[in-house]
């Protein structure tokens, strides 16, 4: 009995044995332990598997720099004190460490989140997975964050040769700036990140303020949350503004980035979702019903990530997975409970809920800003869609930035009080 | 203050530079006669610095320079040499003398209260710091230990200032203690010149350094480093006046960001031509090549590693005793700025700064755990908890970054379907093809686990084992040829079974002498320890077998701290029980186990 959606499922053996090098909180071994506890749940039964081709040079290209790819391409860890200028160019080393097969495990990932764009333009499947892909930090000339080869911007390359209209989602604890910035200009690719944003959060981007620039203005949509977020008013938020986003944006495709480093109890992150929470936004993303390729992302306790992608997994293939998990050779990993369930993290959730409608708020009124000023590709949108321009005066782009600039002012007084501590000696003074 | 002081100094090093005078400035400053104010105030601001730094490296951060409530700069030195000249802080209280002092100070009687609190936070703990360091000196050492090392001028200036506190103390200028302190001295003794003088104050330099470059990256001038205070020592150097005004002029464009600049800055790309209009700003942008040169220029500047070694602290005897960890952690925030600045060349300053900025956060933390402090080795995403760091950085925000570099190329919507090469879409592995076991089985899809098999002992380590082994077999079966090529084969502490007793046992050793903290790592040169394994043996050993043994041990013992990612944890032994013995005789060392009094907590 198959799910009535087509799943294709991307996995290639060699990832799991893909070392980042001790210390280093991204482990590739959790993509071995996430399709294992796949198997492990039976859920092959009900979805294709493949193995992905490994993407040619020439296709990395496609988005990222022809040199950078080249490096990538030539650089091993034996040779790497010779480059030492190029390191620091590419921004490879600390964060993004040069390691055995570097090369391969990057054609590898991007390579299945490719492919899976494709099958979905084919229309061979309704849903592809690539547990292995999700790198949304890497820019066009250099690695970022964990991340060298962003195929989710490739995916996102090939899925706009079908669709006028892509909208990207991710929610992985860290701002998806990768993917933000290669779309930035453009109107053709709606990103929506949901992150934790302040004290220095990596990558340091995805103030609420970032909305796009030129077509793309307004077609870049970021939700800065603070630590500690939960499953409640995490998915209340996220189903409010996505609901919203796809109504107005009317996407061909969408690709959702499932990091997992947004559970609680994640070695970097610093939100409080269950799994539950987590797997709920994917639940959500899939009832409508459009092509969807869905990503792996982040997630550094490495038993967390399995449980939650397993779940997820599930989800897509509309299977309730008993909360028991089955004997397996890794489920020692999952002690001492066992279970599919993760403990709750113990972190205080900053978010009031005055800050998150604020935050709401503004998200929406940037969205109602697209409705105002359809770009030529709306034009796909059935005219019933379009809502007259009532109001001209909204549209004098003058008063708009002046708009702008205000609230700049604004947000940045707040900044200044609550994440400095700098002058605390003079706030309390008697 | 200490940052003004290193500010001071390093511009009027530049200017001197630039005037064909490579000398020193403090011996500028020691050597003019006439100056004794200013020399007091330069010493004041050396050792103040170090304290400052001391007490950083405890985790106590204290700003500087210190701003009233309504943004008034308050003169340190002054403050305190008033309150000495009355007799201290306690006579001064005492007598009701603050006014006299507010007056002094030549400031209006109404902030009082915040000068008074910033005399107690900030110079009250210096003196007790200063008395108790004299203390200590006098008794270990004698009262000569190192007073060769001290000019006399300055010993005697010292002296001075600290007269009124000191009185009951010997009549001989008593040296002083911290090694850093002597360090400043000795510095100046040898006139070794401003390099290295400035190479102990590279902290506070390499602040005001990216300061000014901060300037030439942000894309609004006017945001340039909304936080940046720089604080003038009143009267220091000789060439200090041709500078104040562009230094007054930063400070204000600093602190008032909006306001429109008469007349207006120029492009950042036009910089290089920019000539005429605002001398203050091409003043500005000599200075700030003039560091770059410098920066580049100085030896110290390289690794961070070179510059712990610089650093005055490293020296002290009193942090010893928290040993070298907790140091190395503290000591970062005065330390990253630096490396930081570095970065600052490169195109990328603005990521590189900000996941720098991620471990100064976390240095900052000095009561960090374990975890922390492998992790915070790395200037990077990883950092764990970040704790909002005053820094003036936090008001330079992120952007975007905008350019062909950046954005990818999208081509226009033609509202035709162009082709998706069909030529990949993936090599089908599962379902296998012609495969007709496909329709069977449907009724274990999701299926849970048994927990438990007809055997007598249910649940035993053994019972355990027996379902895995089926599990795995029956999935061997279904997956055919598949399961190899998923690498199921290599899954599990099967892996183990290639890996004989003693390489287990060599195994586990290496890794026992990991110390991630030291960068001390078995994977450095894993083929030292084994010339036949291949690296991916090695790794694959590592996730399937050691980490699952240690794992199991974790789940039974210490069910409520488990942690997979042990390679970042420094572990002790955890039993002999481990490794193939383990999976041998588990009665046996489960036996053993309950000895152990956190089993009998876990039972």
């Amino acid at each position: 009995m198959r799910s009535k959606d087509r799943i294709a499922y991307f996995y290639d053996g060699d990832v799991g044995s893909v070392y980042f090098g001790p210390n280093h909180p991204m482990k590739p071994h959790r993509l071995c332990m996430t399709h294992h506890l796949v198997l492990s749940y039976d859920l092959h039964k009900k979805m294709e598997i493949y193995r992905p081709h490994k993407a040619y040079p020439v296709e990395l290209a496609q988005f990222h720099s022809a040199d950078y790819v080249e490096f990538l391409h030539r650089i091993t860890p034996d040779t790497q004190h010779l480059f030492s200028t190029e390191l620091a160019k590419y921004n490879l080393g600390e964060d993004c460490p040069v390691f055995d097969n570097l090369f391969e495990f990057c054609q590898i990932y991007a390579g299945g989140t490719l492919d899976a764009a494709c099958r979905l333009n084919n229309q061979l499947c309704d849903i592809a997975i690539n547990w292995a892909g999700g790198l949304h930090h890497a820019k066009k000339c250099e690695a970022s964050g964990f991340c060298y080869i962003n195929d989710l911007v490739l995916g996102i390359l090939e899925l706009l040769k079908c669709h006028p209209r892509v909208l990207y989602i991710d929610i992985d604890v860290h701002h998806g700036d990768g993917v933000e910035e290669a779309f930035y200009f453009t109107d053709r690719v709606m990103t929506v990140s949901f992150h934790k944003y302040g004290d220095m959060f990596f990558p340091g981007t995805g103030d609420a303020k970032e909305i796009g620039e030129r077509e793309g203005k307004f077609y870049a949509i970021n939700v800065p949350l603070k630590d500690g977020i939960d499953d409640s008013s995490f998915t209340r938020l996220f189903k409010t503004i996505i609901s919203k986003v796809v109504e107005t944006y009317q996407p061909g495709a969408i690709v959702l980035q499932c990091g997992a480093d947004s559970l609680a109890g994640d070695r970097l992150g610093c939100f409080n979702l269950s799994i539950d929470g987590h797997a709920e936004c994917v639940r959500f993303v899939k009832r409508f019903n459009l092509p969807l390729l869905v990503t792996g992302g982040g997630g550094y306790t490495k038993e967390n990530v399995a449980r939650c992608w397993t779940v997820e997994t599930g989800v897509l293939l509309d299977t309730e997975l008993p909360e028991e998990i089955p004997e397996n050779v890794y489920i020692k990993y999952f002690g001492p409970e066992f279970s599919l369930k993760i403990p709750n993290g113990h972190i205080e959730n900053l978010n009031s809920k005055s800050y998150l409608s604020t935050i709401k708020m503004q998200v929406l009124e940037n969205l109602r800003c697209i409705q105002h000023a359809p770009s030529v590709q709306m034009q796909e949108v059935p005219p019933d869609f379009y809502i007259p321009d009532f109001d001209e005066d909204l549209q004098n782009p003058d008063e708009r930035i002046d708009q702008h600039t205000q609230d700049k002012h604004i947000q940045r007084d707040d900044e200044y009080y609550e994440g400095d501590n700098d002058n605390d000696h003079q706030m309390d003074l008697p | 203050m200490a940052n003004g002081s290193s500010l001071d100094r390093l511009e009027a090093k530049t200017f001197t530079e630039s005037h064909g005078n490579g000398d020193c400035l403090i011996e500028d400053c020691v050597d003019s006669a006439g100056h004794d104010k200013a020399k007091q105030k330069s010493l004041f601001c050396q050792i103040f610095s170090v304290y400052l730094k001391e007490n950083c490296s405890r985790g106590n951060v204290k700003p500087v320079p210190v701003m009233l409530g309504d943004g008034q700069l308050l003169d340190l030195y002054q403050l305190f040499s008033l309150v000495k000249e009355k007799g201290g802080y306690d006579v001064v209280s005492r007598k009701g003398l603050w006014d006299s002092v507010i007056v002094e100070l030549g400031m209006d009687i109404c902030v009082l209260a915040s000068v008074k609190l910033v005399y107690d936070k900030y110079l009250h703990g210096f003196e007790a710091w200063l008395s108790k360091t004299f203390d200590e000196k006098s008794l270990k050492n004698g009262n000569n230990g190192c007073l060769n090392s001290l000019p006399l001028d300055l010993e005697k200036e010292f002296q001075s200032l600290l007269c009124s506190n000191l009185k009951d103390k010997d009549d001989d200028f008593v040296p002083l203690e911290s090694s850093n302190i002597i360090k400043h001295i000795d510095l100046v003794n040898q006139k070794s010149s401003g390099y290295l003088l400035n190479s102990k104050n590279l902290t506070n330099k390499c602040l005001d350094v990216q300061h000014v470059d901060g300037y030439s990256n942000d894309d609004d001038d006017k945001k340039f480093g909304n936080g940046v205070k720089v604080d003038l020592p009143a009267s220091r150097k000789r060439k200090r006046e041709s500078i104040s005004g562009m230094v007054n002029w930063t400070r204000h464009v600093a602190k008032h960001p909006f306001d429109p600049v008469t007349p207006p800055l120029p492009e950042p790309s036009k910089w290089k031509e920019y000539k005429g209009g605002n001398d203050f700003f091409v003043q500005l942008l000599r200075a700030r090549d003039a560091l770059a040169v410098r920066k580049n220029a100085e030896p110290n500047s390289g690794s961070s590693s070179q510059k712990v070694k610089m650093h005055p602290a490293m020296y002290e005897d009193s942090v010893g005793h928290q040993g070298t960890m907790k140091l190395r952690c503290s000591e970062r925030l005065p330390i990253s700025p630096k490396s930081r600045c570095t970065c600052c060349n490169s195109k990328s300053c603005s990521a590189n700064g900000n996941k720098l900025h991620a471990s100064v956060n976390m240095a900052a933390k000095p009561d960090a755990t374990e975890k922390k402090k492998s992790t915070s080795k790395s200037k990077s995403k990883w950092s764990k908890k970040k704790k909002p760091v005053p820094s003036e950085d936090d008001f330079r925000v992120k952007h975007v970054s905008i350019g062909n570099l950046f954005q990818a190329e999208v081509p226009q919507w033609t509202g035709e379907v162009s082709d998706s090469d069909p030529k990949w879409l993936g090599t089908q592995v599962w379902p296998v093809k012609d495969d007709s076991k496909l329709t069977t089985k449907t009724e274990f899809i999701a299926r849970g686990r048994r927990g438990k098999c007809s055997c007598d002992i249910q649940g035993s380590v053994d019972c355990v084992r027996f379902l895995i082994a089926e599990n795995r077999m029956k999935l061997k079966l279904e997956l055919g040829s598949v399961f190899y090529q998923w690498g199921f084969d290599k899954m599990g502490e099967e892996v183990s079974l290639q890996w004989t007793a003693d390489e287990e046992k060599k195994f586990k050793n290496a890794m026992r002498l990991n110390i991630p903290s030291q960068n001390k790592s078995f994977w450095n040169n894993p083929s030292k320890y084994f010339f036949k394994k291949t690296r991916k043996d090695m790794v694959s050993y590592y996730f399937n077998a050691y980490i699952i043994q240690l794992r199991t041990y974790q789940n039974r013992v210490t069910p409520k701290t488990v942690d997979s990612d042990d390679d970042e944890v420094e572990f002790g032994s955890f039993g002999d029980g481990f490794g193939r013995n383990r999976i041998r005789h588990p009665p046996v060392e489960f036996m053993e186990c309950s000895e152990n009094k956190q089993c009998w907590d876990y039972e």
